[in-house]
């Protein structure tokens, strides 16, 4: 049979529509639409938890730390006049609070606040954290000898440490971010900046991300940097010779970062976001995160054993969320001007 | 070209302009929503923050170092390769061209991560051999990984100035002068718009990639984009900051306006004639050498580096068959993009090729979108369709459709662009006159005869499309995701041997595809190539 190229046109067109029809949404009885910047290996699992014990279909939009914090958090702003989403689980607390001055968020009120601690909780009940990651120093153990380990982050201006095997993720997007905020809150914005302007001034290396921080030391180019324990923890369970260090135990303590939860302000879905909210600050999915290794440090009282860490009873950065927040925009702007020439 | 606007009489005029208007709609309606929502500061806060200074412009400086080396050293290393590939026998050179041009599909992180190891390794081995040798990594390691992952684009552009090569003027040379003075006074001059032509794109492609600078730790004005998204949210001031790449890409297009119309509009010539006249100069002849090192080097480190990070074959299956709803979804987007971009991609070239004196400026406006960062495309379509009215649309698989379509339709317009200019005008002229309905020579004459280049410009944005994240990332409906964005995703929790599987796999599907594309091409090609030489005896 001869093939015309309006019968090859004809059957392009039709085929095209018939994958795209098959690519639209599906009503189902009961949805939640969660956007989530846990890492898809983490968050999945729970996710899929919840869809069995609850019954309610989830649909995530999970993000990728390549965006930089400018995929989801942006997308729900753009998205805030006709919002898409019911929830937003985030891996940190500084871009939960932007989304809620932004007027993203929504008030809630959930069974589990009452287990969690009054400063994992935003005061207005717009958000709420569970589980935690600390900010710690990953040494590698075959360059550094057991009398020679770190225990300060001022250790990482310390001229016994090569500037150019020492190594951090930029200070402009996620937890490193979060992390420089918290010190500005804490030392105050002058004594801050003077960290990391030493920092850059002495050439300690400025990498791509806290995984990228973790593979270098593992792999022996960097022998200490500054990265979260979750990533830490991956390097021990693929047996690199490194070893974890809670920075400042005997000064300040070491900065934790929950996780936060909270709900879209007009969400297609409310009572099926409030069932989601519920169960991803309830005790159980605390504990699952812990066990996966997402978080290391639970923030209340846990029954669990973690194998490559124990958190309990370290000294935590005493600080409010809502003061560290204050600081961010003050430290992308500056450390903009230090880090990125 | 007068013939190509003579068939296109006023019904096609029609189409060629609503095909046109379809495409400029397309690209620019996210971006003039864009401006018209951004904040309230208003035009003086836009003009502080478009203009660079101090820190800011030492950023452009870099990145126009980049990017100026980047051209440079890519297109020199494209033609080598180019020349080399073409001087081969035909069926060999066709295989090892295509399969080159796959590598296309491999991301840069594959690319980075691979040379990342690579010269890793070469400094330890030196240190331990007291070699006293400049440190591979930063601006060197950076500068190598963008000329390895781009040059598939430059070698294919060469490929195709080298197919406009006039077999006469060679002959007519290579009689009376020796091979070198062939080349310098023949050959390189007719292959001077192309090579232009490569060294502008490779210049914009590496002028706002900000991923694998960031890698090796290298700051350019692209990172300075995402620094300023994250710090203030606001779209507006983001479209400020880009307005220096936007300038400087403009500017770039404009400097190269008639090399770039040259290169993209030179008639096309038989293949055979000339590759067997091009003798290699004996004192060049080493240049064969550095062809074939960077070929193998091109191909061969990353796939090395992903077969090696796999391990073993059970890894591969148990990722491929865990992620196949993103294989599947990824190669319909992939799919469905190099699809609908042919259209309006090749009403834009015919009317380039209409109105030859305003082509520069249509050549420029239909090419911006390639200095638009990402995300900015994903917010712009947020903005424009995230409405009640555009319920089906917007939570469909047509957002991640229209993402990447904005973004690598230009390369359909210049494909395409030159394509059609390769076609013989005599068959256009008896179409015109012959034709019993306005129309019919478009449909029956000039589709058929364009079919290649919309088969390769269908090729090239479906190997866009398959890598494309920042974009895609802000429209994915919830419960959609590419392969990329879940490769992303493992590549961050560290599972290296699962992210080189599904490289691995995108690798494999798509080379299948293309395959089918490669035949089809060929036999379009060999029935053209067939008719016009049947037509002229």
């Amino acid at each position: 049979m001869k093939l015309s190229m309006h019968k090859v046109l004809a059957v392009l067109i039709i085929g095209s529509l018939m994958v795209i029809g098959g690519c639209t949404k599906e009503e189902t009885a009961q949805t939640v639409v969660v956007y989530t910047s846990v890492d898809q290996v983490f968050a999945e699992p729970v996710l899929k938890d919840f869809e069995k014990q609850s019954g309610i279909k989830v649909q995530a939009v999970y993000d990728v730390e390549a965006a930089k914090t400018t995929g989801l958090v942006n997308r729900l702003i753009a998205e805030k006049s006709n919002p898409r989403a019911d929830v937003f689980w985030n891996g940190e607390f500084v871009q939960t609070i932007l989304l809620k001055e932004e007027g993203v968020l929504t008030p809630f009120t959930s069974p589990s606040l009452q287990e969690l601690p009054r400063n994992c909780q935003d005061p207005e009940g717009y958000w709420a954290g569970a589980g935690g990651r600390a900010r710690v120093i990953l040494v590698n153990t075959q360059l550094l000898e057991p009398d020679d380990l770190p225990d300060s982050i001022y250790d990482l201006l310390d001229d016994q440490y090569p500037a150019e095997k020492i190594g951090i993720a930029y200070p402009l997007f996620g937890t490193t971010a979060t992390h420089a905020a918290a010190l500005y809150a804490l030392l105050g914005p002058e004594q801050g900046r003077e960290y990391f302007a030493n920092l850059q001034a002495r050439g300690v290396q400025v990498v791509d991300g806290n995984s990228v921080v973790r593979d270098m030391v593992a792999d022996g180019r960097l022998i200490m940097g500054l990265t979260d324990t979750d990533d830490a923890v991956g390097a021990l369970e693929k047996g690199a010779p490194v070893q974890i260090i809670f920075p400042d135990q005997d000064s300040m303590g070491t900065l934790v970062i929950p996780y936060t939860v909270g709900m879209v302000a007009g969400g297609p879905n409310p009572e099926a976001a409030q069932s989601l909210v519920d169960y991803l600050l309830s005790a159980e999915v605390e504990k699952a995160m812990i066990a996966s290794g997402f978080n290391q440090v639970p923030v209340r009282s846990l029954d669990i054993e973690t194998e490559y860490l124990d958190a309990s009873g370290i000294k935590r950065l005493d600080i409010d969320f809502a003061s560290i927040y204050g600081e961010l925009k003050t430290i992308q702007e500056e450390l903009r001007e230090i880090f990125v020439r | 070209m007068d013939s190509c606007r003579r068939i296109i009489t006023n019904p096609e005029n029609s189409l060629t302009g609503a095909g046109c208007f379809l495409y400029l709609l397309l690209i620019l309606a996210p971006l003039v929503v864009l401006l018209l929502q951004s904040t309230d500061a208003g035009w003086e806060l836009f003009a502080q923050t478009a203009f660079p200074r101090g820190r800011q412009m030492g950023l452009l400086l870099n990145s126009l170092c980049l990017s100026a080396v980047v051209a440079i050293a890519g297109t020199f290393l494209a033609t080598t390769t180019a020349l080399w590939l073409y001087t081969r026998p035909q069926r060999l050179a066709g295989m090892i061209k295509w399969l080159f041009l796959l590598m296309l599909l491999v991301p840069s992180y594959i690319h980075t991560m691979a040379w990342g190891t690579a010269f890793h390794t070469m400094n330890m081995i030196f240190l331990a051999h007291n070699v006293p040798i400049p440190d591979l990594g930063g601006w060197t390691a950076c500068g190598w990984v963008e000329i390895m992952h781009l040059l598939p684009v430059g070698v294919g552009l060469v490929l195709l100035g080298l197919s406009s090569l006039d077999s006469r003027c060679v002959e007519a040379g290579m009689i009376w002068q020796p091979p070198c003075l062939v080349w310098r006074k023949i050959v390189i001059p007719m292959l001077y718009p192309v090579m232009s032509l490569s060294a502008a794109l490779l210049f914009l492609l590496t002028f706002i990639d900000y991923s694998i600078p960031s890698l090796f730790q290298v700051s350019t004005y692209a990172l300075e984009i995402f620094a300023e998204f994250s710090y203030s949210n606001d779209p507006g001031r983001v479209i400020a900051t880009a307005v220096p790449l936007l300038l400087v890409s403009g500017l770039v297009l404009v400097l190269n306006q008639n090399t770039i119309r040259q290169a993209v509009m030179q008639p096309g010539r038989k293949h055979a004639e000339s590759s067997g006249l091009l003798i290699w100069p004996r004192k060049i002849k080493w240049m064969q050498g550095l062809a074939v090192t960077i070929l193998l080097l091109q191909m061969g480190v990353p796939v090395a580096v992903i077969i090696g990070q796999i391990g073993e074959v059970q890894v591969f299956l148990a990722s491929v068959m865990s992620s196949s709803q993103e294989i599947w979804l990824s190669l319909k987007v992939a799919a469905l993009t190099a699809l609908f971009s042919i259209i309006p991609a090749l009403a834009v070239a015919t009317r380039i090729l209409q109105r030859p004196e305003r082509g520069s400026w249509l050549i420029g406006l239909s090419t911006m979108p390639l200095a638009l960062p990402a995300s900015l495309t994903g917010i712009g379509l947020i903005a424009l369709l995230n409405h009640p009215f555009a319920d089906v649309v917007y939570s469909s698989v047509i957002m991640m459709v229209l993402a990447p379509l904005i973004r690598f339709m230009p390369l359909a317009v210049l494909i395409l662009t030159a394509f059609l200019a390769r076609i013989n005008p005599h068959y256009f002229e008896a179409a015109s006159v012959l034709q019993r309905k306005p129309g019919q020579a478009f449909t029956k004459v000039l589709i058929p005869l364009a079919l290649p280049g919309m088969i390769a410009a269908g090729v090239l944005v479906f190997a866009f499309t398959a890598g494309e994240l920042g974009a895609t990332l802000m429209v994915a409906p919830p419960g959609m995701a590419t392969l990329t964005m879940k490769i992303y995703n493992y590549l961050h929790y560290g599972a290296t041997g699962t992210v080189a599987s599904l490289c691995l796999a995108m690798l494999i599907f798509t080379a299948v595809l293309i395959l089918l594309a490669m035949v089809m091409v060929n036999k379009f090609f060999h029935r053209t190539i067939s008719f016009q030489e049947g037509a002229e005896r």
